[in-house]
């Protein structure tokens, strides 16, 4: 598994799609789909908190896809609302854990990867 | 010494700082808790960072404010835990504003004499785009220039993102 982390259009999806086979078509944002590639799972953990999911439920619908793309979403003030609290808390959490289990972890900064984790050197 | 260790909310920055003082080998380990706790997600919150330190034999000092006044013990290894709060505490708990920064520092020499190793963990509370009240504006100006000074003083500095420590200086003693 390849978890991709970054800031809002920092290039994410481009970056692994350069260094890897994947296209654009393996990619979904929702939860569950038969894609290989997950992007936006903030958006997803925010959906599934929702409809009522824990986290390691979250984490149970993610592990088997062959990358997935998070946007960083806990560099800023604690929100006063407890909803989006719990929503960065769990996307913080579920991406530790995805970056243990994954083979490369790379964070992109201005489409361009910092190797994290992995031997592969990415461009 | 003094290492600084900073990330967003859930990143994984307090469990990667516990490692760094379990890992220096020191049998002597204080946590100083900044943390006010005020609800039950504080309390959770709480109860979840003492289950990750359990068993790794720190004592606990509460110190929501005022670090130049905590009773330190002597040597050992440091865990300050987290300097977000205790920056609030000191800026928002009805002292002098003005001189919140410079109390926090002087705490912050006093610990880095008295301990052999210093951990303080930090937050980055800096990217989020949204512009707040002329207060929590102030707020954040003053926890990033404590951020700035300590990671001066500091010799290492990590940012840790999804578990995953980036270093930004000390490579070399990490």
């Amino acid at each position: 598994m390849i978890l991709v982390i970054g800031g809002a259009g920092q290039g994410k999806l481009d970056v692994l799609l350069r260094n890897t086979n994947l296209k654009a078509e393996d990619v979904t944002e929702r939860l569950g789909e038969d894609k290989p590639v997950l992007q936006h799972l903030e958006n997803a953990v925010r959906e599934a908190i929702a409809a009522g999911m824990t986290q390691e439920q979250i984490l149970a619908e993610l592990l088997w896809h062959e990358a997935v793309l998070c946007r960083e979403v806990g560099c800023g003030v604690v929100p006063v609302d407890r909803m989006e609290r719990e929503w960065r808390e769990t996307v913080g959490r579920i991406c530790c854990k995805i970056a243990q289990d994954a083979d490369e972890v790379v964070r992109v900064f201005a489409g361009m990867p910092m190797v994290l984790k992995g031997e592969r050197k990415w461009k | 010494m003094l290492i600084l260790v900073s990330g967003g909310a859930a990143s994984g920055k307090s469990e990667y700082a516990e490692k760094l003082i379990v890992k220096s080998g020191f049998a002597r380990r204080t946590y100083i808790a900044t943390m006010q706790i005020s609800d039950g997600e504080d309390e959770r919150r709480a109860a979840r960072h003492r289950a990750m330190r359990a068993g790794k034999n720190f004592d606990t000092l509460e110190c929501p404010r005022d670090l130049s006044g905590v009773p330190l013990p002597q040597g050992g290894a440091v865990l300050l835990e987290c300097m977000s709060n205790l920056a609030a505490n000191e800026f928002f708990g009805g002292g002098n504003r003005e001189g919140a920064k410079e109390r926090i520092l002087r705490g912050m020499d006093r610990l880095c004499r008295e301990a052999e190793l210093t951990v303080v963990v930090t937050n980055e509370l800096f990217s989020d785009g949204i512009r707040y009240g002329d207060e929590t504006e102030a707020y954040l100006a003053m926890l990033a220039a404590l951020n700035r000074d300590l990671a001066e003083r500091a010799d290492a500095v990590v940012e840790v993102a999804a578990g995953i420590p980036i270093v930004w200086k000390g490579k070399e003693i990490l």
